[in-house]
């Protein structure tokens, strides 16, 4: 039998109809790749740190070294901001999880108009987050907002409450406005782990007289372990990123209680024309969700590994 | 600034292009009214035509500088007394004194002088105010008589404007509040500063010192205004439960729908309410701001401005005239209720015959400008949060101004 597939360095320097190199028509093929990845990705990245470093006057721009980092790190909004954004990415994540995973076990089942069941459950998903935003901004007015008109009219409350300018209530608010938008987005990564796993596991563990608890312990939850690790860091990554439903609903009040390093950056740049600032932070911003996302190419690489 | 100003120079043959950007072209009315402006300039000067760009409200500051930046400015923008400040601190706008003293039609003195001098550099004036309107107390008639106030006879003094709040503040039968005697400014957003800095004025104190290089704000009088507000809402109770979350349109939709009795608010908000409820037609009525020590209210200015890199600016100003003739003031009152910022468009018969109109303008005598100057966005950001956190009783009035007043010597100390 002779050599099937070449080696990988012949494959290399092999040449094609063009006369190049394979490897080089590689590297042609991945360009306009490279050349999007750097005018999205790069460019921006860079020119935000760079802006983050200066000062720009009319007169010109100066060097400012890490003058605005240690503003941002002895600032008092900042790490206000900062616990916000975690405690808001760490509910998100939570909440959306324990809404998607018994929705897509639902969904999983053989039910009548699961079809038309998958659909309802993904139309939040398919609002806009900004509409979401006004949507939920009128269902919690004080006034005219159907939350409080139910719940004076069944007694629940004496008086109107003010879910978006009352700092014990503004993020609880915004957290489940912020769950009924999400939760799809796990459900779904969640739905799609479940369709992967064989039927003959859950046969032949009600043969051997497994209820329905232990088939999710011992079935479902293992072999979902994955697609709740990848949802879990994913939701993560784009929760800590989150700004149109805080900015729609409270503009990061009242007093900093929703404040957020997305919204700060906002405030920053477009309110206080404070560019220099605004990229600072988004630089601190952007460090940690690199290390949300060295935890996803980790675990990426890892299943990889195992298959 | 030195190298944007331009001497003018022959006006140019042949067909010109100017571009005009105003966030009002994206309304209904006032975009109609502008449309109709414009092609009223374009029948004058058919060797002009104009660009309209309508860019939201809230992208047109930075669109304004990215393309200046970028070297392609609108030649024409209009520009809230907020923006104006930063295009005039950035050298983006043209010195326009040296066109005004070509048109006797033109010159500064025919403008709000309150305003006027907000874009006034030496003897450099960098924009014409469009509309100037003072803040005024703004109030239901019909609620004022229901609760046995005289809606003739507004609040004059704060105690009486205190008195007034608590008897307009209404339970029903269950105990529930369901109508407030006044509707705070307790958003954080712009708006809302115009509304607040007259207690501090009133009361002979101010968020800044003259000349804006310190905090004022927690000085006893200062501390004593702040405080007389605070208690409304913490002690008497008459502010709506999401004070802290009411912007200037919020205000105004909860007095449409009869939910408050009073505001501070504008003229030109007359119509919104209007348009939102139209049982308010005959109910709302505006009166001088309460005062305690001052009769003062605070301007709010919207400037027509001329990019310093326009590439028509004769043909730029030309248009800025047009827009700022007496004839164009008067329809911009007509047609949208709009306070002119011109003088003597202020003597038109349908300004005199309206009761609120001529109080506008009587009231332009007690106006002023809040300071313009670039760090003002953040030093009202600070003064919000302070009336946000004493209103939610984290802070005691005192404690939180004083909190204030360091954040804004830090903040104009960079």
């Amino acid at each position: 039998m002779g050599i099937l597939v070449k080696p990988a360095r012949e494959a290399s320097t092999a040449r094609g109809p063009t006369g190049w190199s394979e490897r080089r028509q590689g590297y042609l093929f991945v360009l306009p790749t490279v050349i999007t990845l750097f005018v999205v990705l790069i460019f921006p990245l860079l020119s935000t740190f760079y802006w983050s470093v200066v000062t720009e006057t009319r007169d010109g721009v100066t060097f400012a070294g890490l003058t605005y980092y240690r503003e941002a790190l002895e600032s008092t909004a900042f790490w206000n901001a900062l616990r916000n954004s975690l405690v808001f990415t760490v509910a998100s994540v939570v909440l959306h999880l324990a809404v998607g995973m018994p929705v897509a076990l639902l969904l999983n089942e053989r039910i009548p108009w699961k079809t038309a069941f998958r659909v309802v459950a993904m139309i939040p998903w398919m609002f806009p987050t900004v509409v979401v935003g006004v949507l939920w901004a009128w269902l919690y007015h004080p006034q005219f907002g159907l939350f409080n008109d139910v719940a004076l009219r069944l007694g629940l409350v004496r008086d109107s409450v003010p879910w978006l300018a009352d700092p014990t209530y503004a993020m609880p608010a915004i957290l489940i406005a912020n769950t009924w938008r999400g939760y799809p987005f796990v459900m779904l990564i969640l739905l799609a782990g479940l369709a992967a796993i064989p039927t003959e596991q859950y046969e032949a563990a009600a043969v051997d007289g497994a209820g329905s608890w232990q088939q999710f312990r011992h079935i479902t939850l293992p072999n979902l372990r994955f697609m709740i690790v990848l949802a879990t860091l994913l939701d993560t990554i784009y929760m800590f990123r989150h700004f149109d439903l805080m900015q729609v609903m409270t503009a990061g009040g009242p007093a900093g209680a929703t404040e957020v390093l997305t919204t700060l950056v906002y405030k920053q740049s477009f309110q206080f024309f404070r560019n220099e600032y605004a990229s600072a932070i988004a630089i601190l911003m952007f460090l940690v969700m690199f290390s949300f996302s060295l935890g996803y190419v980790r675990l990426i690489r890892q299943r990889e590994a195992e298959r | 600034m030195g190298r944007y100003s331009a001497a003018p120079r022959a006006a140019q043959a042949g067909k010109v292009t100017i571009r005009l950007q105003d966030w009002h072209l994206a309304e209904k009315a006032w975009g109609a009214f502008e449309r109709t402006m414009v092609d009223d300039f374009k029948k004058a000067n058919p060797n002009v035509e104009v660009e309209l760009d309508a860019v939201p409200y809230g992208e047109t500051l930075n669109k304004f500088l990215v393309q200046t930046k970028a070297g392609q400015p609108a030649d024409v923008v209009y520009a809230a007394d907020a923006h104006t400040v930063q295009y005039l601190e950035a050298g983006y706008i043209l010195d326009l004194a040296p066109y005004m003293k070509l048109d006797r039609d033109f010159t500064a003195d025919k403008f709000n002088e309150a305003a006027m001098k907000s874009v006034t550099r030496g003897d450099k004036v960098f924009a014409i105010p469009n509309a100037a309107t003072p803040v005024l107390l703004v109030y239901n008639t019909e609620m004022f008589q229901k609760a046995g106030l005289d809606p003739n006879r507004p609040p004059k003094t704060w105690e009486e404007f205190q008195e007034a709040a608590i008897k307009l503040t209404r339970k029903d039968a269950s105990g529930r509040t369901v109508q407030w005697g006044y509707a705070p400014h307790g958003k954080k957003v712009w708006g809302n500063m115009y509304r607040l800095i007259n207690w501090f004025w009133e009361n002979d104190a101010d968020i800044l010192t003259p000349d804006n290089k310190a905090a004022a704000l927690s000085s006893p009088e200062g501390v004593e205004a702040f405080t007389f507000l605070v208690e409304l809402g913490t002690k008497h109770k008459v502010f709506p439960p999401q004070a802290t979350d009411i912007d200037p349109g919020g205000a105004r939709s909860l007095l449409a729908k009869q939910q408050v009795a009073m505001l501070s608010g504008f003229l030109g908000g007359r119509a919104p309410v209007n348009t939102e409820n139209p049982a308010m037609k005959d109910k709302q009525a505006f009166a001088p701001l309460p005062t305690r020590k001052k009769k003062v209210n605070a301007l709010n200015t919207e400037y027509w401005a001329v990019s310093a890199q326009s590439k028509n600016p004769e043909v730029a100003v030309k248009f800025v005239k047009h827009m700022m003739s007496r004839d164009g003031q008067v329809k911009l009152w007509k047609i949208l209720e709009q306070f002119p910022g011109r003088k003597d468009a202020a003597t038109d018969p349908s300004i005199e015959s309206d009761k609120f109109a001529k109080l506008s303008v009587a009231e332009l005598a007690n106006s002023r400008s809040t300071p313009l100057i670039p760090q003002w966005a953040q030093v009202v950001d600070v003064t919000l949060d302070a009336f946000q956190r004493a209103l939610l009783g984290q802070m005691q009035p005192k404690a939180a101004l004083d909190n204030a007043a360091k954040q804004i010597d830090a903040i104009l100390k960079r």
